[in-house]
């Protein structure tokens, strides 16, 4: 494994303003090697989603440094944070989010499509994709005709198909009974051995522990513990 | 480029539908007002256009031949044929008369000719004559249908009976139609001993204006317009009537076609707003989700112009059989302007939920 920094961050809070302003971060500073699964817990309201929004670009931090593969992200402009959420990253939600007027196919293909690769070369990726996560014969099914476990594979193809550098995932197995939330826990941790990406998993399933090379726990907003794998 | 606008709107088939309903009523509409418009202009015109006349001579402020009701002695008439220059001369009275044929009553636009008439008779005769004898009439075919008469029936022409002579195409005013009848018959229906409406000159050069001023300084007491003027004239005198109308409608039919693109698009985009979100999320910049919901809105806008016209042509074949007086025209430039008058409703239409689309923020994926 190659000890490289993918995510490293620096003094980060964040506050959420309003009457009664939230400090939904405090002070986190923590650095995550790039092609292993890291995962988030704590109770909920401890800040784990809002961490997740921080490193995916989707939010800015109030004080600190987002720094992903080298760039920090607080000094992009908001074309280029598409665009790195584009290239680099992946997203796996907890109700999957996957467009429901478009085919499995379609849904995984799109992400392609959105990177410029052309319909065809995009068809044919995607289809490749479903067949590796066992969801190949669902292909032209809408999602809503599909199991949940079913969904959230595509939604993992979907992730997984641009080959991205980073996979965010709130929540994945939330929706799902332990044995679909371990086949998707595997198929995230495969793509750190095989392609090298980096995970970061945020959940409250103790079942996923044991996957993650890596655990972080949050309290209030602050970094608590930072296991290894061996330790926790 | 990503055709999921595409997508979107086409298993949405219920609200895509209604768009392009919406559009296509709006395109009826327009096109459907602007094609009388120009079958009326065109019926009104063609006669006009069609004489065979190098200058119109009129009583001063006559200027148009629909809505003219000065006389000049036929005498004027001798006066003409002195001018250097004039080959012919030909006297028409108009008056608009009452006919009536059974229960039914209309206005008729009628034209008294000469029965040597050459330079201002019909053209475009359909069925019988051109130019009628005593006792007869020509009407046109509008009429005929509504009417129900064809050759040799009667028609009661401010009380004196007519036999129908000739059936001309093309002299279909909307508001009324042109007939023909003799002069003669004219002079006497409205109680005259002689006299015209216009003289209809040819001259051997061809200097139609030039003639018209060399008259009025001749002749006196008369006006006398050449042809691309008298023509312009009664031109005018038709848009001065429609056109005011026909913008208003069309200024309304934009702002409707607008709206409902608006309100159906916009509503889309609420339903949708979670993909939105999540296309956000993945990637989608603000080009990309703007240009997602102009797919919907232009895709419709094609739909349903050419739906509207595809109405409008069945319309087109029926309209003669249930409405003879509606003259429905519609050029290939009307159906094209149709098209594009969709695409740019729909366009404007889209551009506030367009907006929507690209203002929805991608955390939203992260908090349902
Ligand atoms: N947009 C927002 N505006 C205001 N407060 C917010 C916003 N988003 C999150 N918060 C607050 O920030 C805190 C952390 O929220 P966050 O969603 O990160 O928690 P979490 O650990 O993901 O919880 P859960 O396990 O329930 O998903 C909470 O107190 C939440 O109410
Ligand atoms: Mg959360």
């Amino acid at each position: 494994m190659k000890d490289l920094t993918a995510v490293r961050l620096r003094a980060v809070s964040k506050v959420y303003a309003g009457s009664a302003p939230i400090r939904a971060l405090e002070n986190v500073s923590l650095d995550i090697t790039a092609g292993t699964l890291s995962l988030f817990e704590g109770p909920s309201g401890s800040g784990k989603t809002t961490l997740l929004s921080l490193i995916g670009g989707l939010d800015r931090p109030t004080n600190g440094h987002v720094t992903v593969f080298g760039a920090e992200l607080g000094n992009l402009p908001e074309r280029e944070l598409v665009k790195y959420r584009q290239t680099q990253l992946g997203f796996v939600f907890q109700d999957f989010k996957l467009i429901d007027v478009l085919t499995a196919l379609e849904n995984v293909a799109l992400a392609l499509r959105l990177r410029g690769m052309r319909r065809r070369a995009a068809l044919a990726r995607a289809r490749l994709v479903l067949e590796v996560l066992g969801v190949g014969s669902r292909c032209d099914s809408r999602p809503r005709d599909l199991s949940g476990g079913e969904q959230q594979r595509v939604a993992v193809a979907r992730a997984l198909a641009p080959q991205p550098r980073l996979i965010l995932a709130d929540e994945p197995t939330a929706n799902l009974d332990s044995m679909t939330g371990t086949d998707v826990m595997e198929a995230l941790k495969g793509v750190t051995h095989h392609r090298s990406t980096t995970v970061i998993v945020v959940s409250h399933d103790a079942r996923i522990a044991p996957h993650a090379d890596r655990v972080f726990r949050l309290l209030d907003g602050r970094l608590v513990e930072n296991l290894t794998r061996e330790a926790a | 480029m990503t055709w999921i606008g595409v997508h979107f709107a086409l298993r949405e088939p219920v609200r895509f539908g209604l768009t392009g309903c919406g559009l296509a009523c709006a395109v009826v509409l327009m096109v459907f007002l602007t094609g009388v418009y120009e079958g009326g202009v065109s019926g009104s015109l063609s006669y006009i256009a069609d004489t065979d006349a190098d200058v119109w001579v009129g009583r001063p402020g006559s200027w148009n031949l629909m809505r003219s009701s000065g006389i000049l002695p036929g005498s004027v008439g001798e006066r003409l044929r002195e001018v250097e220059g004039v080959e012919s001369v030909e006297p028409i009275l108009a008056a608009l008369l009452p006919a009536v044929v059974g229960q039914l009553r209309r206005s008729l636009l009628v034209i008294g000719l000469e029965d040597t008439a050459r330079s201002a008779r019909p053209r475009r005769v359909l069925d019988g004559l051109a130019v009628p004898g005593i006792g007869e009439i020509v009407i046109d075919r509008a009429f005929a249908m509504r009417a129900g008469v064809g050759l040799a029936d009667t028609i009661a022409l401010a009380g004196y009976p007519l036999a129908v002579a000739g059936i001309t195409d093309d002299t279909n005013l909307l508001v009324t139609q042109y007939a023909f009848v003799s002069r003669l018959d004219l002079l006497g229906a409205v109680g005259l001993g002689d006299g015209a409406t216009f003289f209809l000159v040819r001259t051997e050069s061809a200097d139609g204006a030039g003639l018209a001023a060399t008259i009025e300084q001749q002749v006196g007491g008369v006006a006398a317009y050449d042809r691309a003027t008298f023509l312009a004239n009664n031109r005018e005198e038709l848009e001065s009537g429609f056109l005011p109308v026909l913008w208003v409608i069309a200024v309304l039919g934009l702002v409707v076609g607008v709206s409902i693109v608006s309100i159906m698009t916009y509503t889309a985009v609420l339903d949708k707003r979670q993909d939105y979100v999540l296309l956000a999320a993945i990637g989608a910049g603000r080009a990309v989700r703007f240009s997602i919901v102009m797919q919907q809105a232009l895709l419709a806008a094609i739909v349903g112009s050419l739906a509207g016209l595809g109405f409008l042509a069945a319309l087109h074949r029926s309209l003669p059989v249930m409405v003879p007086e509606l003259p429905l025209r519609v050029e290939p430039w009307i159906g094209a302007t149709a098209v594009a008058g969709a695409l740019l409703m729909a366009a404007i239409g889209a551009v506030f939920p367009g907006r929507v689309a690209t203002q929805l923020t991608p955390l939203e994926a992260l908090r349902r």
